[in-house]
């Protein structure tokens, strides 16, 4: 790239830092921003193999390149670094991912029981090295030896510098900027109640224990939120505050425990921890992306206190225009369903982004998103996501 | 008997063979990253 090609993607990331922050501030913007939650999807666009471009990083990579130069949007959730298989395939066990030439999937698992919860909480990393990997392997586990490990940390490495390499690709060559500070090596933000529904746990076995052993829960809840949110909180009241020259938002958090929760155990295991880490960022400032995974609108009144410019909430199956109408002090990230990119024409979707445009942005608060992340073949018409991607880039709010 | 299988030694004696000498300063960042591929992957 020449000097003025980097400057001009400087500008262009800066540019697009300002539109995301004044539209989650409810200040108006010349044109409304879009973060694409293309995922998985992309490497059908590019005309590529699943196989090969989870395998290969230089073919995932051209597959990013070609999605970006294609496409013009302002954020991308995933450029090329969800999966790791190359790590899992030089380990030369099999996982719990897996794939096809349609999809990437996950076989369902849970690392605890409720009798060992305690156990994997007073020391992770033990109980992850003596009895998760070993239960996992089974017989393989003790067979690995020096060569396989250093092959694996081989390949580690190369995917740990493959997340940054590609970092550096979408910011400095597409002048794409990052969604927010926490990353696969921070760790994301992670709830006690939400840690046991995705890893330790699982749905079923969190459903029932939630009324079986629900003081045990509760006490681990606490005690895992002690430890990983309570850092988070001090370092939002006494850490630099709210980073708009560099992240699209301040934190981000993926919620999908509300799904099972009812009311009260939504107040008894997740509200506490969420309201102080939230307060904490209102206090400071600061803007928080919340992905709600399934639905949130049933719980919109613990979210009415926060001051507008807090909250965005990138929504998944909740209706857009409900929410406005819901939570008007929070902006929504999203809008655009599954069911639109891949069934209606292009002049349809056209259409119905610009009524989410006219009607949720034009005070400000509305940033464009797809709920679900794009992962399927069929899940979005590339005709489509370009008309609605050359629309929006170029359509002026005044 | 596989040496690593123990915690903390055989886990600690992993770190260090299996990491270059200029990245075990970077241990406590880099490992865990790697065992929750493993465990999650």
């Amino acid at each position: 790239m020449t000097r003025q090609e980097k400057q001009n993607m400087k500008d262009l990331k800066a540019e697009r830092l300002q539109l995301f922050r004044d539209q989650a501030a409810f200040r108006p913007t010349e044109r409304i921003p879009h973060f694409c939650n293309a995922v998985t999807w992309k490497v059908f666009d590019a005309g590529e193999s699943l196989p090969r471009a989870l395998t290969d990083f230089k073919v995932m990579e051209q597959v990013v390149r070609h999605f970006l130069e294609t496409y013009p949007v302002d954020g991308l959730m995933d450029v090329g670094i969800r999966n790791q298989f190359t790590v899992m395939e030089a380990f030369g066990s099999e996982g719990y991912y897996y794939y096809t030439d349609d999809s990437v999937g996950i076989k369902d698992h849970a690392i605890c029981t409720v009798d060992t919860l305690m156990e994997y909480l007073d020391d992770e990393t033990k109980y992850i090295w003596t009895k998760v990997l070993p239960e996992k392997y089974g017989d393989e586990w003790a067979q690995k030896d020096l060569e396989t490990w250093k092959k694996t940390f081989k390949e580690y490495l190369k995917y740990t510098y493959f997340i940054i390499h590609m970092g550096s690709v979408s910011g400095k060559e597409f002048g794409i900027p990052s969604l927010a500070p926490n990353n696969p090596a921070k760790g994301a933000i992670q709830f006690g109640i939400e840690e046991l529904e995705s890893n330790l746990l699982g749905i079923k076995d969190l459903s029932v224990s939630l009324r079986r052993h629900k003081d045990l829960l509760l006490d681990f809840c606490q005690k895992w939120d002690e430890r990983h949110i309570q850092p988070l909180i001090d370092e939002a009241r006494k850490g630099d505050g709210p980073r708009p020259d560099k992240y699209c938002f301040d934190a981000s958090i993926i919620l999908l425990s509300q799904n099972i929760l009812n009311p009260k155990q939504f107040d008894m295991f997740l509200w506490p921890s969420l309201k102080n880490l939230l307060d904490a960022y209102a206090e400071r400032g600061m803007s928080v992306r919340i992905f709600a995974e399934g639905s949130i609108l049933r719980y919109a009144d613990h979210f009415r206190r926060y001051p507008t410019g807090t909250l965005t909430f990138h929504i998944e199956q909740d209706d857009p225009f409900e929410f406005r109408e819901a939570l008007p002090n929070c902006a929504i990230m999203g809008g655009l369903s599954t069911e639109l990119l891949a069934n209606a024409t292009p002049e349809e979707c056209v259409k119905y982004t610009k009524k989410l445009c006219d009607e949720l942005g034009r005070k400000g608060g509305f940033i464009l998103s797809e709920g679900k992340m794009l992962s399927f073949r069929n899940d979005c018409r590339s005709d489509n996501l370009k008309a609605i991607c050359d629309f929006v880039s170029g359509y002026k709010m005044y | 008997m596989n040496k690593y299988l123990s915690y903390p030694e055989g886990y600690e004696k992993l770190c260090n063979d299996i990491m270059p000498f200029f990245l075990r300063p970077a241990k406590k960042m880099l490992m865990p990253l790697l065992l929750t591929i493993l465990k999650d992957g």
